[in-house]
């Protein structure tokens, strides 16, 4: 059947109504996207921070990456997640909201963050 | 996610541990922050759920490869793909090809659900003040505008009256707090919302404050509650399998109103003056909770006599979220006990307050030291815990670490007041309900209700129909 007649057919019958309805999901707004940085053309030499929300072994995990990496790519050094605090916490507003600020005071390339679980 | 998005944002690259379970709703919430391809290193498994040989393997041979390239191989910067606007017609049939929509598309929760039709929607927005294109805020985690109009719509379908829509725009203002922590509503515990109502509105809008009170088949706090579950969903982006990663969830809880004729009579203050407002105001409070249990039957005329079944129902709800109290978001613990009226009245006979009755359980309900270390530090390894450390540092009250005996009882709240007492239910049974606290993942937030000038009438119109 021709959707418009289904659709007139629809409103004639009282005993089906019919009904118009809306989204309850508003769109994201247009100036919500936003770009990720720029990435590194290398890892030898450059200064890395481990950002962890302690949770989930990051005590274990991020000294093993750091050991491999160190393998990899000569002159690379590491910031202790002890240096930002906990990003899963009561604080971790204003940790997130320091990060920016504190990446810059110990001159962080690039930033391995987790331990998303 | 939130800190990796931060970093980003002031030029830094990231690569974000994941693990293979968090995957998807790692993409939901970079989605949410603005940045699609936000880059993921994958951590097979779950960390806490392999020996360290294999985990380590996995780190190193997996993990590895990932975090070098998101660090050094450029991501994509897509745009979000545009999206309809809300204020248009998005589909026109019976009744159960609109369920059937909303079902097919994620927007319902699988009950049938009343059509959104423009009408339904403008007696809605005829009961408050705002605009209906006005916005409370960005929700997370998928970054959707809280506009008048998507409550409006969101509260139709829920069942409301239009006259809640006072009470549902207080309830997203307080959603949008960022003291109650919306963006982890789909973690792991899957802990629920429990919405309280306070003030002369509970009253005028017939909610329920006696038997079966926490239970559906009453019109206010059934749909009220219902909306919550629903604008979770359609706004802040809450779906299950994606973003809300529950391991077993909840059903959303009907709304919880105070008897405050009791609290009045026995001259306790009900929750509204409790979270900082006076007691004639009206208000919604929410937390969210993870389980919670009733205890029937306390036996007791005198508080002393009550009280160690009363402490022991508050302790059988502290488990893990102890990592509230002392572990990573320290202080943050909240438990909700509701009293019936008569467990409230034996107290009040004796002369105590509900400050006092707070005072009594911090002091009753205490758990040995080493329980709680047992469960932070072995059994659930959270992280790297001492009581006796975190004391010296100055991170933990005293009273946590006052002797070096690992049978030391402790108490599982910071201080008495982070307790919260809440009387309704059967007047004249002697039950009380312990209500599992979700600490930051849901922290106590109180808002006022702000009515229209012309609520009178509103009212009027209501007890005319009735």
């Amino acid at each position: 059947m021709d959707p418009e007649i289904h659709i007139i057919m629809m409103k004639k019958n009282t005993m089906h109504p019919f009904y118009e309805v809306y989204s309850p999901q508003p769109a994201r707004l247009k100036s919500h996207t936003k770009n990720l940085a720029t990435r590194l053309p290398t890892l030898v030499g450059k200064t890395l921070a481990h950002v962890w929300d302690y949770q989930y072994r990051g005590n274990e995990i991020f000294p093993w990456i750091e050991e491999a990496l160190k393998q990899q790519f000569p002159g690379i050094r590491f910031i202790h997640w002890k240096e930002f605090g906990s990003t899963h916490s009561n604080n971790e507003r204003q940790v997130i909201e320091n990060l920016s600020k504190k990446l810059k005071e110990f001159e962080v390339d690039a930033v391995i963050s987790g331990i998303g679980a | 996610m939130r800190a990796s998005a931060a970093c980003e944002l002031a030029g830094i690259p990231t690569a974000s541990l994941v693990s293979e379970g968090y995957i998807s709703q790692a993409k939901a919430v970079a989605k949410g922050l603005g940045l699609v391809h936000l880059a993921l290193s994958l951590v097979p498994g779950h960390p806490t759920a392999q020996s360290a040989d294999t985990l380590k393997n996995n780190i190193v041979n997996i993990t590895l490869r990932d975090v070098i390239h998101n660090l050094t191989q450029s991501q994509k910067n897509t745009a979000l793909e545009k999206e309809e606007k809300t204020d248009q017609i998005v589909f026109k049939g019976g009744f159960d090809e609109v369920n059937h929509y909303f079902y097919t598309n994620e927007l319902s929760d699988g009950l049938p659900v009343v059509p959104p039709t423009l009408e339904r929607i403008s007696a809605f927005l005829k009961i408050t003040p705002h605009r209906s294109d006005h916005i409370f805020g960005i929700l997370p985690p998928d970054g959707r505008p809280a506009s008048v109009w998507s409550i409006a719509v969101n509260g139709v379908m829920a069942g409301c009256r239009p006259e809640y829509m006072p009470i549902l725009v207080a309830l997203v203002q307080a959603m949008l707090d960022p003291h109650y922590g919306v963006e982890h509503s789909g973690n792991n515990p899957g802990g629920e919302t429990l919405i309280m109502i306070n003030g002369p509105i509970a009253k005028q809008l017939q909610f329920n404050h006696l038997h079966g009170v926490l239970r559906d088949g009453f019109l206010a706090n059934t749909t009220v509650g219902r909306f919550w579950r629903l604008y979770l969903r359609n706004v802040a982006g809450f779906l299950p399998s994606k973003s809300d990663r529950a391991t077993f969830g909840n059903t959303w809880k009907v709304v919880l109103s105070e008897n405050e004729s009791v609290l009045e009579e026995i001259g306790w203050e009900p929750n509204n003056v409790e979270m900082g407002f006076t007691r004639d105001c009206n208000t919604v409070t929410i937390a969210r909770y993870t389980g919670g249990d009733v205890s029937s039957s306390v036996f007791g005329q005198t508080p002393a006599e009550i009280m160690p079944f009363l402490a022991a129902s508050v302790l059988r709800q502290v488990s893990w979220q102890i990592m509230f109290t002392v572990g990573q978001s320290q202080g943050s613990l909240r438990p909700l006990i509701l009293l019936t009226p008569a467990m409230a009245r034996i107290f009040a006979k004796a002369g105590c307050s509900k400050q006092d009755v707070k005072q009594l359980i911090f002091e009753h309900a205490r758990l040995p030291a080493c329980h709680i270390e047992r469960l932070l530090r072995d059994w659930t390894r959270k992280g790297i815990w001492n009581i006796a450390d975190e004391v010296k540092k100055g991170t933990l009250p005293k009273h946590f670490h006052e002797s070096d005996d690992p049978e030391r009882l402790v108490p599982i709240v910071w201080k008495a007041t982070d307790y919260m007492i809440a009387v309704t239910g059967d007047e004249l049974r002697n039950d009380v309900y312990v209500f599992a606290h979700n600490g930051i993942l849901g922290y106590p937030v109180g808002k006022k209700i702000e009515l229209p000038a012309d609520w009178s009438d509103v009212i009027k119109s209501i007890e005319n129909i009735s």
